[in-house]
């Protein structure tokens, strides 16, 4: 301890230190005055200069005799700093007696502007009358050329978001434009049946894998069906594409579902093998017109089953059961299953994004029995109608709806008491 | 969520594969590579025991159908030990309970 109590005043022992030390002694307030590494003026009230150190005048490109007594504090000032001068600076400080840190521009013999940060203070006789204002003016070019490279960088990363923000919305609109490009642009007209969709995206960056179609095999049958591919995005929407085509073409080809199904599993096997088994749910059918009833063929595989609400308010649902996932086995089995629909009757195929909701505090699957109460409850309705209430029930879900969901619903209007059947 | 863990043991019968916590889109391919790395003699069975398996989402199902496809290729058989039932549900609803060998006591198949 005593050691270190010794070296405490051992600095001025380094040798040359005190040499050093006595030339800074040495150093007279006048030189430090002129010589600073600031500007220095003082003037009297009405802004005439009265002193003004050398660091200054070499800033300004000025001599002494052309500015002492004859020019003013604001006259070294741009236009803009004279007018900010005027109307700020020398009001305040003649009210405050003391103002700092502000910036102006200062004009310079050569040409450029400096800028400059003022700092100005009022001196008083002993009776408080003001004198003189001695201001500091401190070389600001750094700091300016900071400030702009500030600037500068924010605008080019408010550049840089604007571009994020057009890019997103561009990827948005060509996925909106693909997404549409995979569904029916508008349902046929079917003569004597009322058909409704909904389509909800649960992501508007990412293309949905929920498909549906509906359309003419001949003057009597149309064919639709509705599924859900596996996965999501760009892979999900090619397969999708595939989907849809190879159903199409299948339908027309052999109206039976079951077959058409079965076309499909063959030709995604074929196209995803080995370590990328990539496969879909679906229920397709056909409908066929016999006077007021319209016959429904439909096969599924793998898909959740569809309902009937019937017309006099009993919800049918058309068990599937045994129907096999599509393309992921070669030996998949579908099943069909057959109905009829009569007036007052509605047809509806869903994909599981509706089931699989998780709702309420406790997140639970809403599942099969909800929705077939749910049903139980709409029934007898029109399409329409059932796919506004399902719309309102998926709006209602919230966050618990993860998944893309697809609703097609076809029914037959019933017969109204002001149709061909006059009551009497 | 729950990690996935697949733990590799081998037994008499043949091997058995642990599929325990969640198993679904970021993961599932990871169950697909244990299986194709794990050695596995021809006429022996592949045992997936799900006992504690928490959540199966359909990347999940694709990732034990080619898990499937893969014991086939091998010419062994594939059998699905304590399937939890949110996962029977989605193999029902699928159909794949007619593909799939699911029984519920594992040790009858393990030997151990």
């Amino acid at each position: 301890m005593s050691s270190a109590a010794g070296d405490s005043g051992s600095g001025r022992g380094i040798p040359g230190t005190d040499a050093a030390f006595s030339a800074l002694l040495e150093d007279s307030a006048e030189d430090l005055y002129e010589s600073a590494p600031c500007g220095y003026l003082s003037t009297l009230m009405d802004g005439t200069i009265a002193k003004i150190n050398a660091t200054l005048l070499g800033w300004l490109g000025l001599s002494r005799d052309e500015v002492v007594g004859r020019m003013s504090f604001s006259d070294l000032l741009t236009v803009g700093g004279r007018l900010y001068h005027e109307t700020h600076f020398a009001p305040l400080l003649r009210m405050q007696g003391h103002l700092g840190g502000i910036a102006l521009e200062m004009r310079t013999a050569a040409g450029p502007r400096l800028p400059v940060l003022v700092t100005s203070t009022v001196k008083t006789t002993e009776a408080g009358e003001p004198l003189l204002i001695r201001t500091t003016v401190f070389d600001a070019t750094d700091r300016r050329a900071y400030e702009k490279e500030l600037l500068r960088a924010r605008r080019a990363a408010d550049e840089a978001r604007r571009q994020a923000e057009a890019d997103r919305a561009r990827l948005r609109e060509a996925l909106a434009v693909l997404q549409q490009s995979l569904l029916p642009a508008v349902l046929p007209d079917i003569p004597g049946m009322e058909t409704a969709s909904h389509y909800h995206i649960a992501s508007d960056v990412q293309l949905g894998g929920d498909f549906y179609d509906l359309f003419p095999l001949d003057d009597d049958r149309f064919a639709f069906f509705l599924g859900d591919v596996c996965g999501k995005g760009p892979q999900a929407a090619a397969l999708t594409s595939l989907t849809r085509y190879t159903l199409r073409a299948a339908a027309l080809h052999d109206p039976d579902p079951a077959a058409g199904l079965s076309v499909l599993n063959t030709v995604l096997l074929d196209r995803y093998t080995g370590d990328d088994p990539r496969y879909c749910t679906a229920v397709a059918g056909v409908l066929e017109r016999a006077g007021d009833t319209t016959h429904v063929h439909l096969a599924s595989g793998g898909h959740p089953p569809a309902l009937v609400l019937r017309g006099d308010g009993r919800v049918d649902h058309l068990s599937t059961r045994g129907g096999m996932l599509i393309g992921a086995l070669p030996a998949a089995q579908f099943v069909s299953v057959r109905t009829a629909l009569h007036p007052g009757d509605t047809l509806l195929l869903y994909t599981d994004g509706l089931t699989e909701a998780r709702v309420g505090d406790s997140r639970e699957l809403y599942g099969d029995e909800a929705l077939e109460s749910f049903a139980a409850d709409l029934a007898p309705a029109s399409a329409r109608r059932v796919i506004d209430a399902l719309t309102a029930l998926l709006h209602g879900f919230g966050d618990g709806l993860g998944d893309d969901t697809a609703l097609l619903a076809l029914g037959l209007p019933a017969r109204t008491a002001t149709g061909s059947e006059t009551p009497e | 969520m729950k990690p996935l863990t697949i733990t590799a043991s081998h037994v008499p019968a043949g091997l058995v594969l642990e599929v325990a916590g969640d198993l679904d889109y970021t993961n599932a391919q990871r169950l697909r590579h244990a299986a194709q790395e794990t050695a596995l003699p021809p006429g022996r069975r592949l045992v997936v025991d799900l006992s504690e398996l928490e959540f199966c989402d359909s990347s999940g199902i694709t990732a034990l159908i080619a898990v499937r496809n893969h014991a086939l290729a091998t010419g062994s058989e594939m059998v699905l030990v304590a399937v939890p039932a949110g996962t029977r549900r989605l193999l029902h609803m699928t159909g794949l309970d007619q593909v799939f060998d699911m029984r519920d006591d594992p040790r009858s198949l393990t030997g151990r």
